[in-house]
């Protein structure tokens, strides 16, 4: 649990040392990646949690939504409907689906444990 | 899999995150709201007129190296800025009226209606009142008149056209029938703003028999503005109009 963290944490630092921004035009674009990663890191928790954890499915869903996002948001943009509307709907109600079954999983968990106590 | 190998791929993974996010965090994007095709057109014409202002500034910049070079050349050649000053005074009388100038144009003669009074008409209606000849010489401008004079008075930015009972008093000079309205520009043009159907003088100006004549002229001589302007009031103002 703390490699993430400290990855994280570099993740971060590099971004505030780095020279790169992002031109206004892109943005729409990075904040749906930015989306998709979430939603594919909570489903990996999840998944972690239940024990079906598989890395690749986790690497493939973290950078195929992240893509298929971005190509959803070129798209609304080429044809002036925002399609990445749909993007943001579906991985916030994935992100928010996962969140709610981890909670349960994490307080039955809690439970049991004090019940065992 | 082995956990030691994948918790290495949860670090880079977890870095990319982290990274992406703080750069978008950086960019300080405020949100501008759904942008609609109203607001995207709006948007686009508002760029067109900026576009078109730049334009034309630019435009007065070159006009304005041009007058600077005039006298410099003008110094120059003859030690001062006399000639080319010359000239633009010269320009500054034609476009304030004060010249005689020459050019192809229109003759608008108007004559009062020759009919009897019909029963239960006003005899209004057969006579030219001053508020057709304002209609006439505003149709004429829209037209692109360049110069008008009404019964050789030259209609200049502050000329006054009133009804004077039987006449019409034009800069406070009395007028009568015929009223012979000359102006220069586009012949066609303006004949056409006189003659076409929604024109004052075809809605307004026919049914009683009001004498209305037009003649396109190929040569038509306008004499200039006699009179004084006396600016007593108005002076140059420092900075922008106040809101």
């Amino acid at each position: 649990m703390i490699i993430p963290i400290i990855g994280l944490l570099l993740g971060i630092i590099l971004g505030l040392l780095s020279p790169i921004t992002i031109p206004i035009q892109y943005s729409s674009y990075m904040s749906v990646a930015i989306l998709a990663a979430l939603d594919s890191v909570f489903g990996g928790i999840r998944s972690s949690i239940e024990k079906t954890f598989n890395i690749e499915i986790f690497i493939s869903g973290f950078f195929g939504n992240a893509v298929l996002a971005a190509i959803l948001t070129y798209i609304g943009d080429q044809l002036g409907v925002p399609i990445y509307y749909a993007a943001i709907f579906a991985f916030g109600v994935r992100l928010f689906q996962n969140f709610a079954i981890i909670r349960r999983y994490i307080l039955m968990d809690y439970k049991k444990n004090n019940n065992k106590s | 899999m082995n956990r030691k190998v994948y918790i290495y791929y949860l670090f880079i993974l977890a870095a990319v995150i982290g990274f992406i996010t703080t750069v978008q965090f950086k960019a300080n994007i405020t949100y501008q709201g759904i942008v609609t095709i109203p607001k995207l057109l709006d948007l686009q014409q508002e760029i067109a007129n900026i576009e078109a202002e730049n334009k034309q500034l630019n435009d007065s910049i070159s006009e304005q190296a041009l007058k600077l070079a005039l006298y410099k050349a003008g110094v120059e050649s003859t030690g001062s800025a006399f000639g080319s000053m010359q000239n633009e005074l010269e320009k500054a009388r034609n476009y304030s009226n004060y010249n005689r100038v020459q050019g192809p144009g229109v003759i608008i003669t108007l004559n009062d209606s020759q009919q009897e009074v019909a029963e239960g008409e006003d005899v209004a209606w057969y006579l030219i009142h001053d508020i057709d000849i304002l209609e006439i010489v505003n149709e004429l401008r829209s037209a692109g008149a360049e110069a008008i004079s009404i019964n050789g008075e030259r209609v200049t930015s502050t000329t006054s056209i009133r009804c004077g009972g039987p006449t019409i008093n034009i800069d406070g000079k009395r007028h009568a029938v015929p009223f012979i309205i000359k102006a220069i520009g586009d012949p066609k043009a303006l004949e056409a703003s006189a003659v076409a159907p929604e024109s004052y003088i075809e809605l307004y100006m026919g049914y009683t028999g009001i004498q209305v004549e037009i003649q396109k002229v190929e040569k038509l001589i306008i004499d200039g503005y006699y009179g004084r302007n006396k600016l007593l009031y108005q002076r140059k103002a420092e900075g922008g109009e106040a809101k």
